[in-house]
């Protein structure tokens, strides 16, 4: 049968022309407007920083990792301490709870046992901490529950209660911001329930928290017991890395899977807060120690710096307005940090940024308030896909362009974004290899101060409880929230009280997104500011190396209550930076009483200084002493004691 | 049965013509609506105003409109008369304008000068020329420019040297020297007429290469001064640019539009220090025309201040935050002006947050050329295959619309360029309500490009004002040439007394934030403080010199008037007599200033009353301190004034 003829059998070949035009719109539309492959960045976790052996102050460590958390109150906050002893005493002693040893304890005058490790320490090491304790050395416990009564001298119930904030500071014995300020600490996790006790001097209660015992110290043969019933631990964590909202994420449900930083502040206090509430509830803890014997430590700034300022510029889009204000402080003779975006940052901005003496760092882009980085893929012109780069690659991208010896360190992500959960963000930063980042910080005009209670930079804890490998520097002034009053008023503070490092971070477009004068003349003052108020103008880069040098440091002491003399060894490492030509090496910070007994005297390597020449720190507690690198030996010798009593309980020079 | 193929392919032939027909206009279409096709710029044009005051004035100018439209068709033969109306304006404040039409005998009889501009000097009917004439004999003042015929003949020199091109003002008489020196510098775009030989008795009051083109002689008990070169069209080419003979304007670059700066009128302008259109002006008036009769005046600024910074913020990327200079500003006691583009993203909130801090948001204009135009797309229903640059009066539209009030005074070309058309813009903007341009500006150099800081009026090309006035950028920010801000502010405090208006774009600092430039923009503040300049915005100036304007001052001058019998001494005996300058002045808004002359003649001012009155058979008055003050070597006293209205003696002894 002869098939049936139609018109459209004679217009076949046009109906193929049409397919081809029809395909050649189609991919004239597709190069237009490629389709995106999202990208997906290697992660890391986190592990267990190496022990060190030196120091006066031991922190004891769980032996394993703990189980993943599934709620932040699962969570394992062993290693804030390490945070919390870092920021404070420089060098320490780290050694797992399994290794502990007459011999690891000898020779130490504070062992620091976190709520874990003091959970799940077996009778022979608790038998062990008691013998030290007897012998004189101050035992730092937390959380002590079973078994720890007959040291702690405290009996505790078994169901906890939540912690929220100190009630009573009479048993601290310090006055003036300390005090003022402690009732103040949002505090977060568990809190044992213990009888009511007298505070000091008729009691042992320090502080009480929710109207109960929180810290309390007991003596134990010659020895302290300093028994914490709250978690101070998790408190700090939360504190530094923010409080989930829910099971361990941040933001209400049906929140962006990117939040600002800013939304995960453990309390909204802390949004516009010129108190670094984290560090005040360390050197609350950490000042009782120095009560019955003074201890040396090693002061977080190099010479007699009385805090550091930091400026970082992070350029998502434009990079030529963020050079703009490094020359400003190049012009001020300091340097700034730039965040770049690898895609917008040119090797002639390079040369620009080396030219204003900027350092540099990554700007992550992730696509959420400004266009994702891609690449296109495909084949001769025909690119119909782009492809997301994923971090490693914005990195190596940035590293060719500015021609970088090593891979870049310093990251920023875009507007200060991070996933919703608990690490995930830190886990790809970690796993590029990142080491320091610079996202935590407010992120509105309303906000400023510690949103993370300090500004001392901080390692994160993942689900398990183990550190990062990268260091989290929080800035504490934004953009539009920058102006001359804040500043000066952080400054001062930091000056007379906290002593702090402070990151200003001011986006390239500031000027263009949120435009202010005060932001310019906040700007402007800056530099001079810092210099008033005694602080090093240096960058994010070197102060964080300027740390790793303290850390690397050894001090170590002895104290003979018989002669009032502390014999301390140190090996100090320093480091020449740009910003510190002249090296920058920690000083020694050393309590300016004992007993109320003030420093009589003090021999470096046999020879005896001017008392006069030592600077007291702000709040009056410590002198410091400003030393070349290398071995040292200091005696300072206290005035004699009228009264030979055991005493301690007189010294009210924290504050 | 078989179907022959050609016969086949006939038939199909429609069908593939109709298939391919409609999938070409189907792309056709779908190109010409995302390319739609750039059609002309709807015209917006009009005519100038014809200014008339019929009320009564202490200066009367006389011009004739029609004669300034017939003058003729291109620049170097436009007649600008109408200039001397804004010469009045801008130094004294009230001034009568009346054509030969509207010419009143209570207008003659109330003006102590009478201006007969070159638009009817050669037109005069005879029984007019008679009055004029009357009226100088009687004591006034007779200025006549350029004059011809009978009037020529009454008033002037023979006139018979032609018309010749000026090169540089040679004399000017009673000038101090630093001044002249100045004047002398002017760069002169007129001609001058030449005489022969002189007036008989003729005084020399301002030479152009040697020759007299000021001159007075005794007439009666008056006295007639002719001006015998064209005044107005250098006021009007230094202030509103020079244009081709045809009116066009060249642009300095074959790439890009013309700008503002391509106006400038002559090269030597560029970062002047010296306001040369003001300084001629201000000797026109004060050396020249108040000469032999004191007339007063309005002093030039709000409470008496010296001078007056204008800053005017333009943004097309910044919205609500193209205020942040603005809130800086009205923190240090000023409220700027914010130009903004009608796509720069201002809200409304933005736009009352500004309002309800005083300061006045005004158009930056995107003109119809490709660089800066925005276009809107037109055709039928959803179907737009046209589009047009988006008229300004559109783009006024959209912006009151943004803002808590009604009315938007003040605009600027955006980034300053301009049209071909000399006056094309500021005929477009006049013809939208637009009463201040800002667009005046050569970006690179600060100083008084365009003759002078202060605002002046707006010329169409046949000569007629359109109702606008022009604010010339002194100081743009970035300008790396010319006279400091801060050294020009000086001036302006030391005798220049001028408007420093500042332009700064608020998206400079956020492409790069240049710390020089922000250094630079804090120490305006400084050296407006030190030096008294008010820091306000255009429309508030603009409503100042409204008030000036349209004030009430009438004066009587008597050569001999018993002196108050506190102000004699053995100076002023046997007689005590002086003359005596009565004013009866109306303040429209507080913080007005009247001025006088310091002396007449050989006369100083002596003394001042406030508040004559005659109560029974006392005449109660109080003593007035009044201050003086040195205009560009000119000496003037001032008096604050209430507002309403206030009478004030001054005695010149």
């Amino acid at each position: 049968m002869a098939r049936r003829e139609t018109i459209w059998t004679h217009l076949r070949w046009d109906a193929l022309a049409l397919i081809v035009v029809v395909f050649l719109v189609g991919a004239y539309h597709l190069i237009q407007q490629p389709r995106l492959e999202l990208a997906e960045s290697p992660q890391s976790s986190g592990s267990r920083p190496p022990d060190r052996t030196e120091g006066d102050v031991l922190l004891v460590l769980p032996a394993g990792p703990a189980a993943t958390a599934q709620t932040f109150d699962a969570l394992d906050c062993s290693y804030s301490w390490f945070n919390a002893l870092w920021h404070h005493y420089g060098a320490f002693a780290t050694a797992t709870a399994d290794t502990l040893s007459p011999q690891l304890l000898a020779g130490r005058a504070v062992v620091v046992v976190p709520g874990r490790v003091a959970r799940e320490m077996p009778p022979q090491g608790r038998e062990l901490l008691e013998d030290f304790a007897r012998s004189g050395g101050q035992l730092l416990v937390e959380l002590p529950r079973e078994g720890w009564e007959t040291i702690t001298g405290v009996a505790t119930g078994s169901t906890p209660g939540q912690a929220r904030q100190i009630t009573a500071v009479e048993g601290l014995r310090v006055y003036g911001p300390m005090r003022e300020h402690l009732p103040d600490v949002p505090l977060s996790g568990q809190l044992l329930p213990t009888a009511d006790l007298e505070f000091r001097p008729t009691g042992p209660v320090v502080f009480t928290v929710e109207e109960q015992p929180g810290y309390l110290i007991q003596p134990l043969g010659r020895g302290h017991v300093h028994t914490l019933l709250f978690d101070a631990g998790c408190s700090l964590t939360a504190m530094h890395q923010g409080r989930p909202t829910r099971e361990m994420t941040f933001g209400p449900p049906g929140s962006d899977p990117w939040l600002p930083t800013s939304a995960r502040v453990a309390h909204e206090r802390l949004l516009t807060s010129h108190v670094p509430y984290a560090d005040l509830l360390q050197k609350a803890l950490f000042g009782r120690l120095s009560e019955h014997r003074p201890l040396p430590r090693l002061w977080p700034f190099p010479g007699e710096s009385r805090g550091a300022l930091m400026t970082v510029h992070p350029a998502e889009e434009m990079s030529r307005a963020a050079l703009g204000y490094a020359d400003w402080a190049r012009r001020a003779e300091a340097s700034s940090t730039i965040f770049a975006a690898a895609d917008r940052f040119t090797a002639h901005h390079a040369g620009l940024a080396d030219q204003v003496n900027a350092e540099l760092g990554l700007l992550w882009v992730l696509g959420q308030t400004r266009p994702p980085m891609t690449e296109s893929v495909g084949v001769g012109a025909l690119q119909p896909w782009s492809r997301e780069l994923n971090l490693p690659r914005q990195q190596t991208l940035l590293s060719q362009t500015v021609g970088a010896d090593g891979p870049l360190r310093l990251v920023r992500t875009e507007a200060s974004l991070f996933e919703t959960d608990w690490a995930s963000t830190f886990r790809t930063l970690a796993g590029a290899g990142l080491r320091v980042d610079v996202s935590f910080g407010p992120s509105m005009a309303s906000q400023y101060g510690y949103l993370f209670g300090t500004g001392m930079p901080y390692y994160p804890l993942d689900e398990r409880g183990l550190l990062f490998p990268i260091i989290e520097v929080p800035y504490v002034l934004d953009g539009p929230g920058l102006s001359i009053s804040r500043l000066t008023r952080m400054l001062g503070n930091s000056r007379s009280a906290f002593h702090q490092p402070l990151v200003v971070s001011l986006p390239a477009d500031t000027m263009a997104r949120d435009p202010a004068a005060g932001t310019l003349l906040g700007f402007r003052q800056l530099h001079e500011l810092g210099r008033e108020y005694e602080h090093w103008l240096t960058t994010v880069g070197d102060f964080t190396d300027f740390l790793a040098a303290r850390r690397q440091s050894v001090l170590t002491s002895q104290w003979d209550p018989r002669e009032g003399r502390l014999t301390i060894s140190v090996n100090l490492l320093g480091l020449r930076l740009s910003t510190a030509p002249d090296g920058a090496v920690p000083s020694v910070a050393i309590p300016a009483r004992f007993d109320g007994r003030d420093i009589e005297r003090v021999e470096v390597d046999g020879e005896s200084l001017r008392l006069a020449s030592l600077p007291t720190t702000g709040p009056g507690d410590e002198r410091l002493l400003t030393l070349p690198p290398g071995r040292h030996v200091i005696s300072v010798f206290y005035e004699a004691s009228e009264d030979d009593d055991d005493g301690g309980e007189d010294n009210a020079g924290d504050d | 049965m078989p179907v022959p193929l050609r016969k086949k392919r006939r038939s199909v032939l429609p069908y593939r013509v109709a298939l391919w027909s409609v999938i070409l206009l189907v792309l056709a279409l779908r190109f010409v609506q995302d390319n739609p096709v750039v059609t002309d710029p709807r015209a917006e044009s009009t005519d100038g105003v014809e200014i008339t005051r019929e009320s009564t004035a202490d200066i009367l100018v006389v011009l004739d409109y029609e004669s300034l439209r017939e003058s003729g068709k291109s620049f170097p033969t436009q007649d600008f008369s109408a200039a001397w109306i804004q010469i009045f304006e801008q130094e004294l404040g009230p001034v009568a304008v009346a054509t030969p039409q509207t010419l009143t005998e209570s207008l003659l009889d109330a003006a102590q000068v009478l201006v007969l501009t070159a638009s009817v000097t050669d037109s005069l009917p005879d029984p007019l020329i008679e009055r004029v004439r009357q009226h100088a004999l009687g004591g006034g003042t007779l200025i006549v420019e350029r004059p011809d015929g009978r009037v020529r003949e009454l008033f002037s020199a023979n006139g018979r040297g032609g018309v010749r091109a000026g090169r540089a003002i040679t004399h000017a008489e009673d000038l101090p020297e630093e001044e002249l020196r100045r004047l002398r510098r002017m760069p002169l775009l007129t001609d001058y007429v030449g005489s022969t030989s002189p007036r008989e008795e003729a005084t020399t009051l301002l030479a152009i290469d040697g020759a007299p083109v000021i001159y007075s002689i005794p007439f009666g008990e008056g006295r007639a001064i002719t001006v015998d070169f064209d005044l107005g069209r250098q006021l009007v080419a230094l202030r509103q640019g020079r244009p081709t003979d045809d009116f066009r304007v060249r642009s300095s670059s074959p790439t890009q539009p013309p700008r503002t700066a391509d106006l400038v009128a002559d090269e030597s302008l560029l970062g002047a220090d010296t306001p040369y259109a003001t300084l001629l002006e201000r000797f026109v008036v004060f050396g020249v025309a108040l000469r032999y009769t004191p007339v007063p005046g309005f002093w030039y600024f709000p409470n008496g201040a010296s001078g007056a910074l204008i800053f005017v913020h333009e943004d097309a990327r910044l919205g609500d935050g193209g205020a942040w200079m603005l809130d800086y500003e009205q923190e240090h006691g000023g409220a700027s002006t914010l130009l903004t583009t009608m796509d720069s993203g201002l809200t409304s909130e933005g736009a009352e947050r500004i309002h309800n801090r005083g300061g006045e948001i005004g158009l930056s204009w995107r003109t119809p050329d490709p660089s800066v135009a925005l276009y809107e797309t037109y055709g039928l229903g959803g179907f737009h295959p046209f589009r047009q640059p988006i008229t300004l009066a559109d783009q006024l539209s959209d912006l009151r619309r943004t803002l808590p009030v009604s009315y938007v005074r003040t605009a600027r070309t955006h980034d300053g360029i301009w049209e071909d058309s000399w006056e094309g813009p500021l005929s477009a903007m006049a013809g939208n309500g637009i009463r201040a341009d800002v667009s005046y500006e050569v970006s690179t150099h600060r100083g008084y490009a365009f003759g002078t800081g202060l605002p002046s009026l707006a010329y169409g090309r046949d000569g007629i004002p359109l109702g606008l006035r022009i604010y010339p950028v002194v100081a743009p920010l970035r300008a790396d040439t010319g006279p400091a801000i801060a050294e020009l502010i000086e001036a302006s405090a030391g005798g220049d007394h001028q408007l420093i208006t500042a332009l700064t774009r608020p998206a400079y600092f956020a492409d790069y934030p240049d710390m020089e430039d922000f250094e630079a923009w804090l120490s305006i503040f400084d050296a407006a403080a030190e030096h008294g300049h008010p820091l306000m915005n255009v429309l508030r100036y603009d409503a100042f010199q409204r008030q000036r304007r349209a004030g009430n001052i009438r004066s009587r001058f008597s050569p001999r008037a018993s002196l108050p019998s506190d102000a004699r001494s053995s100076r002023t005996a046997p007689n005590h007599t002086a003359q005596q300058l009565r004013v009866v002045v109306e303040a429209r808004e507080r913080g007005m200033y009247l001025i006088v002359p310091a002396a007449v003649g050989n006369a100083e001012l002596l003394t001042t009353r406030r508040g004559t009155e005659r109560v029974g058979r006392d005449v109660v008055s109080s003593a007035v301190e009044t201050e003086p003050i040195e205009v560009m070597g000119h000496r003037l006293h001032r008096v604050p004034l209430e507002r309403g209205y206030n009478t004030l003696e001054f005695f010149y002894h």
